[in-house]
């Protein structure tokens, strides 16, 4: 099984996908569940920064490199993910021409950095809305 | 090889030169050789705003060549440019030569990208395609191994 470019997947609700700074091994794409996203904050608690669900990916990181998972995962309710394994993947673009092998790379780094960008856009748009509810403690806007 | 460096062209752009246009549909992905060029995306508001440069090596404008839909941003040569024009049918056999599971993955990672943009998750379709494309490419090689073997 560990030989497969991607395989399926089950998770149980509370089960981890992987900790914070495990090496990355895979990405992951949400078939059906529910995953959080956990960040350790600085006080040593771990968040729930996010959720993702069907059609999303997430530990996308593990297509470039195996440096250390910057979030953790775990599933929130019973899932079921395609993991696409890094080794394996490695091993396919080693043997694949080098215009295609350029082509995923490409792909990979623009992935990586349009989701960064979304997550500081993300952090940006719950930062204004923080400065937002200070002013105006009756709006209801705090939802996450 | 003859074959596919007849297909290669090279052309070259001068400052300033619109190399395609957002909205447009494109046929062709390029490879830098050599210049800058600029990738701008006009913003809700109106106006344009640069998402960013293409170096030398780099390739650009392979997505609406891979999935044929509309070019996404606009690419607008930063300085004189030499660029190695990928055609429709080159990077289609490319890509037909590639590994079925890479091959799924990369078609993947371009709906992921375009996704990204509007919000939207893929369809679970998607992820099911590429999970049997996968299985299937490994099936076969396990099978042509095991072959192989006796």
């Amino acid at each position: 099984m560990s030989g497969n470019l991607v395989q399926r997947q089950e998770f149980a609700a509370g089960d981890m996908l992987y900790h914070e700074g495990d090496d990355a091994t895979a990405m992951y794409m949400i078939q059906a569940g529910s995953i959080e996203i956990l960040k350790r904050s600085t006080d040593g608690f771990i968040d729930v920064t996010e959720m993702r669900g069907p059609g999303q990916v997430l530990g996308e990181l593990a297509l470039l490199t195996s440096r250390p998972r910057t979030e953790g995962a775990r599933a929130k309710t019973a899932s079921t993910v395609i993991a696409v394994q890094r080794t394996r993947l490695n091993e396919k673009l080693k043997e694949s021409d080098p215009f295609v092998k350029a082509l995923f790379q490409l792909l990979a780094q623009n992935l990586l950095s349009v989701m960064d960008q979304k997550h500081k856009f993300e952090k940006m748009a719950s930062l204004e809305d923080l400065t937002h509810n200070d002013e105006d403690a009756s709006d209801e806007t705090a939802k996450k | 090889m003859s074959e596919s460096s007849r297909v290669l062209n090279r052309r070259t752009f001068f400052k300033g030169d619109v190399i395609f246009n957002e909205g447009d549909y494109g046929s062709q992905a390029y490879v830098l050789q050599s210049g800058r060029v600029r990738i701008t995306k006009s913003l809700p508001g109106g106006g344009r705003g640069t998402l960013g440069f293409v170096e030398a090596s780099g390739i650009f404008g392979e997505m609406a060549l891979i999935d044929q839909s509309k070019r996404m941003a606009s690419a607008i040569a930063e300085e004189s440019c030499v660029c190695i024009v990928i055609t429709e049918d080159l990077l289609n056999k490319k890509l037909g030569n590639a590994d079925p599971g890479l091959k799924m993955l990369i078609l993947m990672l371009i709906r992921l990208l375009r996704q990204a943009a509007s919000k939207t998750p893929l369809p679970a379709d998607d992820v099911e395609a590429l999970a049997r494309a996968a299985n299937k490419a490994d099936h076969l090689a396990a099978v042509q191994a095991e072959k192989g073997n006796h």
